[in-house]
């Protein structure tokens, strides 16, 4: 053998071993990125999938949930209907075969679509689509409802009389005069029970909730709640002394 | 061994190295991204109102809810140890919320349009109201 034909050998040789060292390299390289990408995949699943699920969850629940919507008539475009809510908030129904119309007054009747007029007060019940337009199954048509006026106070009995007792308001320390109306429902905690009591049962000194509607400077209760009574004097000769 | 097998050989471990260093910096930048959201998520899932302010949170119905049966419980937290006045338009409720500020209590409601009124107090006296408007309808 010649010394040129085993130099030719030689690099044959090298070429050889430096094809098989980069098939080797770029084999692993590849083995290392699918690696690295499932592993990425596995790591990012149980961070996102609680978030995901929960969002997914209340997107469904809202969907699935029937709703209402409120409000005056203020255009009605073949199977839609716009209204304004009861916050000034234009708001879109769409009605179908299936809704079922009924106006409620002193008697309840099953209308047409077709009788909704501009100005309606209606109660639409239905499922909210993407788009936030309400798919209504039931629409009331009916009145307004009026802003509640009812509230409640809370407060010391300072004085007590047939009719009416008077109170001083916790946290502010105004006195109001409280009357029954005629179904007053009184009640009071026995242990861990509530139970009926009395409008008369009210003594002074007891702490009470009421709830009723207020007027200039009285207050007219349909219920109120005793929370607490006065403890009834020990020894009642040393007082009377 | 031959100058090429070791320039391939320093050059394939230096690829590496930094190949392994972006996975890492890239593992820890999704990291740090993804705990604020937990926390934003975890925020909004739980609105309890802290034991210093008086405030009320109705977990369940919500407003303009429509109900198919009645009585129906409403539920919601407040400051632990309030008092809670559940007002309907023809009953009101009397109770108290649970050391941890829970409170639920079974309602009736009258067909069509119901405006309830929830009330809490706390010891001092002052209280924080919200207005409920549920629509019951049995034939929904």
């Amino acid at each position: 053998m010649t010394i040129d034909k085993k130099l030719k050998l030689n690099v044959k040789s090298n070429y050889l071993i430096m094809k098989k060292f980069f098939v080797i390299i770029l084999t692993l390289f590849t083995i290392l990125l699918v690696r690295v990408k499932v592993l990425a995949q596995e790591e990012a699943t149980p961070e996102g999938d609680p978030i995901r699920e929960a969002v997914q969850e209340k997107i469904e629940e809202a969907q699935n949930k029937p709703v209402a919507y409120l409000g005056t008539v203020t255009d009605i475009v073949e199977n839609t209907v716009q209204i304004k809510s009861i916050e000034g908030e234009i708001k879109q129904v769409s009605v179908n075969d299936d809704t079922k119309f009924v106006k409620v007054n002193s008697s309840t009747t099953t209308v047409n679509y077709s009788d909704i007029a501009i100005g309606d007060f209606l109660v639409n019940m239905g499922y909210r689509n993407p788009d936030d337009v309400l798919v209504v199954g039931r629409t009331l048509v009916t009145s307004q409802p009026e802003k509640p006026k009812r509230e409640s106070v809370f407060g010391k009995v300072t004085e007590k009389l047939n009719t009416e007792i008077t109170i001083e308001i916790k946290n502010n320390s105004e006195f109001l005069t409280i009357s029954p109306e005629r179904n007053i429902v009184v009640t009071k905690k026995d242990e861990n029970e509530t139970i009926r009591s009395r409008f008369a049962d009210i003594e002074e000194e007891s702490i009470i909730f009421a709830v009723g509607v207020r007027s200039e400077d009285s207050f007219s209760a349909r219920s109120i709640h005793i929370v607490e009574t006065p403890l009834p004097s020990e020894n009642p000769d040393e007082s009377s002394e | 061994m031959r100058k090429e097998v070791i320039i391939a050989i320093v050059g394939g471990v230096a690829f590496g190295v930094i190949l392994a260093f972006g996975i890492w910096r890239a593992n820890s930048a999704l990291k740090e991204d993804a705990t604020p959201e937990i926390v934003e998520s975890e925020a909004i899932s739980s609105p309890s109102p802290t034991p210093d302010e008086l405030d009320i949170a109705l977990a369940k119905p919500a407003d303009y809810d429509v109900l198919t049966s009645s009585p129906s419980v409403i539920t919601g937290v407040t400051q632990p140890d309030s008092w809670i006045i559940v007002s309907t338009d023809v009953e009101d409720y009397y109770l108290r919320s649970d050391g941890t500020g829970k409170f639920e209590q079974e309602v009736e409601f009258i067909g069509g349009v119901n405006q309830l009124i929830i009330t809490a107090y706390n010891q001092d006296g002052k209280s924080v109201s919200d207005n409920l408007l549920i629509v019951y309808s049995t034939e929904f």
